[in-house]
């Protein structure tokens, strides 16, 4: 279990309230730390260099690179650029996905029927997000689902199983490279992803050490 | 109203609440039960007629040779089958899908793996968009092994190597979306057929040795006009020996209706997808049933 970061390092820090979104620049040197507060609190990430958003997180690169899926403490989080853009340097869960992305109201009507359009998504987070720095759709790519396990069997089948209902579980990400990190607070109801009851995160920025 | 409105539904006591995430959760349960079971499934696709090698020449649009390390980009209208054709054994055709009325709906790997419940692609699955909707159907598949988890591999590196001896598909992909019209923002997790990938149970990828891939094709089935880029260069994880070979693409226009109805009526999750399709071409069409899509 990683120390709490020293408050005077603490640059940044906001409670994300349930189904809602949060992006922000993480500078080299500097770490995110995601925290679930309530606990089984789905949290969909995406990464972009800050100096050329059409550099960003590569989901296949990174297990690729790996050489399997799970995503923990030690996994470099690679750009389609192959360049480190973060590392998971904490990590108090261990169950993290990066195959399966994120809702969207149009593929919730094809998992869970049409009674799921009009409901609130991660990919409507993102778009919402992502125009605030004047990307679209076509920038959202195979994300980071945080505190969300999806096991993969051997013979291929995989499903969103239920999470950890601790609280107070975090990540790390150490960044390589100044990055814009966009994040989705999970609205989703139709899948254990929240526990079927979505709950708040919080984000912390710490200063790079001796900064 | 202080701070931002609650986008999720609000909960109205403890008791209701609780009675909703049960609901909420057997629903759950059932679906993932529906989903997951292959039996159903491989019984439904096993009794589909299948596909024969040799297409009636009448039928056939186009038909050219991916030469080893090459990559073919095209347009496949919908009713068309796109036929991959791996005769002598190529290690991975690596592809991307656009709608050619909108490319920002596009082939979305994850949706693919996350809805159909496997990663296991094959005859009756499909490929979904980021939308939704159907691109495409896998109407016939001799192969069986194919990747959508583990991409196109690296580009190469500033190492010097020669670009006669080093095609790869990242760099193949990224030319075939240019000639398309598509650029940086518009190249996304592809999917590998032909690349018997597996993954064990510590989560961790390897390749399978011993399957077969020469003397195997696929059809898939255009359930909208696409925009097509396919790679022949081996996929990152074939094993150094293994080198890419020519292989053949065909677009066909199949004389059987209905040709792909076989993967829509095997799951429920298949169903709304086609029925999801439908509704946005014929409002494409501007014959719209009226249904948002």
């Amino acid at each position: 279990m990683a120390e709490a970061p020293e408050p005077s390092a603490v640059r940044y820090r906001r409670v994300v309230p349930p189904g809602r979104s949060w992006s922000g620049l993480v500078e080299r040197g500097e770490t995110l730390r995601i925290v679930d507060l309530i606990g089984e609190q789905a949290v969909d990430t995406l990464l972009y260099a800050a100096a050329d958003t059409a550099e960003r997180y590569d989901a296949q690169l990174t297990v690729l690179t790996q050489g399997g899926t799970v995503v923990t403490r030690g996994t470099r989080l690679y750009s389609n650029r192959r360049r480190v853009m973060m590392t998971v340097a904490a990590d108090t869960l261990g169950a993290h996905d990066t195959l399966v992305g994120c809702c969207s109201a149009e593929g919730n009507t094809v998992r869970f029927g049409e009674q799921a359009l009009h409901l609130h998504s991660c990919r409507d987070n993102f778009l919402i997000e992502l125009g605030r720095h004047g990307m679209s759709k076509r920038d959202i790519v195979s994300n980071l689902n945080f505190f969300m396990p999806v096991p993969l069997e051997e013979d291929g089948r995989l499903a969103i199983v239920a999470g950890v209902q601790e609280p107070g579980h975090f990540v790390d990400l150490l960044a390589a490279i100044d990055v814009l990190c966009v994040l989705s607070n999970c609205p989703q109801i139709n899948n254990p992803c929240n526990g079927f009851d979505p709950t708040p995160i919080e984000v912390t920025i710490t200063r790079a050490a001796g900064a | 109203m202080n701070g931002p409105a609650p986008l999720v539904p609000a909960s109205t006591g403890a008791e209701p609440k609780r009675a909703r995430i049960a609901a909420l959760r057997a629903r759950y349960e059932v679906l993932r039960a529906e989903g997951q079971a292959l039996g159903e499934f491989d019984a439904r696709v096993a009794a589909a007629a299948r596909i024969p090698r040799d297409i009636p020449s009448a039928s056939i649009r186009l038909e050219t040779i991916v030469p080893a390390g090459w990559y073919w980009h095209g347009r496949v209208p919908a009713g068309t089958c796109l036929r991959l054709d791996n005769p002598r054994g190529t290690p991975g055709l690596t592809c991307l899908f656009w709608n050619a009325a909108d490319p920002s709906e596009r082939f979305c790997a994850t949706d693919t793996v996350k809805v159909q419940w496997t990663t296991r692609l094959g005859r009756g699955r499909l490929l979904l968009s980021d939308m939704g909707r159907v691109l495409a159907s896998i109407v016939e598949d001799i192969c069986g092994r194919h990747d959508v988890l583990l991409g196109a591999g690296p580009p190469r590196g500033d190492d010097g190597t020669s670009p006669f001896e080093a095609r790869n598909s990242a760099e193949n992909l990224a030319l075939a979306a240019a000639k398309l019209g598509l650029g940086a923002r518009d190249l996304h997790a592809p999917v590998t057929f032909f690349a018997p990938v597996l993954c064990g149970a510590d989560q961790r990828f390897s390749w399978e040795g011993g399957a077969v891939l020469g003397g195997t094709y696929l059809d898939l089935h255009a359930e909208m006009d696409l925009l097509a880029a396919v790679s022949n260069a081996p996929h990152p994880l074939a094993p150094a020996g293994l080198v890419a070979e020519d292989a053949g693409i065909s677009l066909w226009r199949p004389q059987r209706a209905d040709i792909s109805g076989f993967c829509r009526d095997a799951t429920g999750e298949a169903g709304r997808a086609f029925a999801r399709t439908r509704a946005y071409l014929a409002e494409s069409k501007g014959g719209g049933d009226g249904r948002g899509a």
